[in-house]
């Protein structure tokens, strides 16, 4: 009886807690991603009144096979996420792995090495803009000074580098995002298990891949997962940086293509659909990465 | 002998890591000091003079003053809101047991993992029903709304790891709920919300694509999308005081991150990392 009431008075004080937070996020941030949902599904320019909009059915999802613009964008996606998500992960963890090593100055070099990450995107965009330039950029002096002159070009207005000094900037900025959660996760290594190894004679290498890395492997996939995923949320960084040029779409990709088609061109309802297939590609991932890491939690 | 080679190997590669994230932000502090001409010949010299007065030039001309104002209330308006409900909504989800909790967490995950850029068009459409669009308010709420998930994770990783006697014995001496929430709970906090409010300070400040999109209106700017205007407008081909500008732009979040920066790992070890 007395457990009954306990229970109810528990939902309602349950409920008190969470509504400011529940109102505001689902007014602001659940309500726009429905909202994508129902105007992908409409022929909505964005620019008229939206009840003169009527509904389409999947036809913008079917237009999107044939979008050579938008296939140019997936292929410079697939091509940026390919490269960052061999490199960043490796990187961040031989980071994590070296400053965690160093007991000494381990906090000077954590602070040192994560200011890319504190740095506002756009700084960011100025900065390496400027390295790559190609009259006066850093990038091309060093090159000149180390005899490699005839390397030097215009990075990102060539249109054969511009994706790969995108990604190399992305990387700069990244790694030192995820060697934090790499570090965290290293920290929680029971140390009597590593000179339990050290002990029966093992080496460097060996525990590093017998111990270290299985008892980081709930971080791991964690990290992987979000790499994976912050592949298809690259903005600010093309946006600003190329704007999806030179060229032909050399450096689009699906989120800035999206953003330019419902802002730039006017033409809402194609936008929301690319943004859709986005978000639901994004959530599968985020649901399955959650249902493995339970799985490995439980093991 | 072996041990001295690892030893001089980890330095070597601390020592490029050192170079490739330290060389380009100095490179920029000390562009910001020079004569034009300086900084185009002579790259890799220090300035022959300290010119300051390209901050102060750069400050007039980018009309950081209003940039900065607007910035400040966003950023700490936001913060507070987000961090008061996520705190609220963490406690709620780790103190109650109710059939509610698992299916909370899941529609937090929904928003947590897109982007901003993904629905800025359908925010427009929401803020202008409200009659919110192109307002400081709008993008307050805006932020607050997106934040709302990641803080609540990190601070109900942590809440759960307080153990229920502590609130239980509170519970013997006939404490309200809401004095638990305020006088146990939020203390014993403290370092999961340093660690939020590290790194939503570190989102809101620089974050573009919605700062950039809601606010059409010159005066309502934050710094990061005035920065991003003059830096492609006005001072397209001075690039002295572009750099003079990022750096007025990167030293508050820098200033906090080093004040803050202990707390980087600290709140993740036990929320988003142990899970």
């Amino acid at each position: 009886m007395k457990r009954s009431i306990r229970q109810h008075r528990s939902t309602k004080w349950f409920l008190a807690f969470l509504t400011p937070a529940l109102v505001v996020y689902t007014l602001f941030w659940i309500l726009p991603i429905l909202l994508t949902g129902i105007i992908s599904l409409t022929d909505w320019k964005g620019t008229s009144r939206l009840a003169t909009a009527s509904f389409v059915g999947l036809k913008n999802f079917q237009n999107l096979f044939h979008d050579s613009i938008l296939s140019t964008a997936v292929i410079n996606n697939l091509l940026y996420g390919l490269v960052m998500i061999i490199a960043v992960p490796v990187m961040s963890f031989i980071v994590a792995y070296t400053i965690e090593s160093f007991v000494h100055k381990k906090v000077f070099f954590r602070t040192v090495a994560y200011l890319p990450a504190i740095l506002p995107g756009i700084v960011t965009v100025l900065l390496w803009k400027w390295i790559y330039n190609p009259s006066y950029g850093l990038l091309n002096q060093f090159l000149d000074l180390i005899g490699l002159d005839k390397w030097t070009t215009g990075w990102i207005t060539n249109s054969d580098t511009a994706l790969g000094a995108v990604t190399f900037t992305s990387i700069w900025k990244t790694v030192p995002v995820y060697f934090v959660l790499f570090m965290a996760g290293l920290q929680a290594v029971p140390q009597d298990l590593i000179e339990a190894a050290v002990l029966d004679g093992a080496s460097r290498g060996q525990t590093i891949l017998h111990v270290t890395l299985p008892s980081i492997r709930r971080v791991t996939t964690i990290v992987y997962t979000l790499v994976f995923i912050d592949t298809f949320r690259v903005f600010e960084l093309v946006y600003a940086m190329t704007n999806g040029g030179p060229g032909y779409y050399n450096t689009e990709m699906i989120l800035t293509y999206a953003y330019k088609t419902t802002f730039t061109n006017s033409n809402a309802s194609y936008g929301m659909a690319i943004s859709m297939v986005l978000i639901a590609l994004i959530i599968v991932v985020a649901a399955l990465q959650m249902k493995l890491g339970n799985r490995l939690a439980d093991d | 002998m072996k041990k001295n080679a690892y030893h001089i190997a980890l330095w070597i590669f601390l020592g490029l890591l050192l170079i490739l994230t330290l060389a380009p932000i100095l490179w920029v502090l000390i562009s910001s000091l020079k004569t034009q001409g300086e900084m185009l010949m002579t790259p890799w010299a220090p300035p022959k003079n300290l010119l300051w007065s390209n901050y102060a030039e750069a400050w007039k001309r980018g009309k950081f003053l209003t940039l900065m104002q607007n910035s400040i209330t966003v950023t700490g308006a936001s913060l507070l809101l987000m961090l008061a409900f996520s705190t609220m909504a963490a406690f709620a989800i780790s103190r109650y047991q109710t059939r509610y909790n698992n299916v909370m967490m899941v529609y937090l995950l929904v928003g947590q993992t897109i982007s901003a850029a993904m629905i800025v068009f359908p925010i427009v459409l929401v803020l202008r029903q409200a009659n919110l669009n192109d307002s400081l308010p709008g993008l307050i709420l805006t932020y607050t709304a997106g934040g709302i998930p990641f803080a609540t994770f990190v601070m109900q990783g942590f809440m759960a790891g307080i153990p229920h006697e502590i609130y239980e014995a509170a519970e013997i001496d006939s404490a309200s709920e809401s004095r638990l929430f305020w006088s146990m709970a939020i203390p014993l906090a403290k370092p999961a919300l340093a660690t939020v409010l590290l790194y939503q300070f570190m989102w809101v400040w620089n974050e573009f694509p919605l700062a950039f999109t809601l606010i059409s209106t010159t005066s309502k700017r934050t710094l990061i999308v005035g920065l991003y205007t003059v830096v492609n407008g006005q001072l397209q081909t001075n690039y002295v005081l572009a750099f003079a500008g990022a750096t007025i732009v990167s030293v508050p979040i820098i200033a906090l991150y080093l004040i803050f920066q202990k707390y980087l790992i600290q709140g993740l070890v036990a929320g988003a990392v142990k899970g």
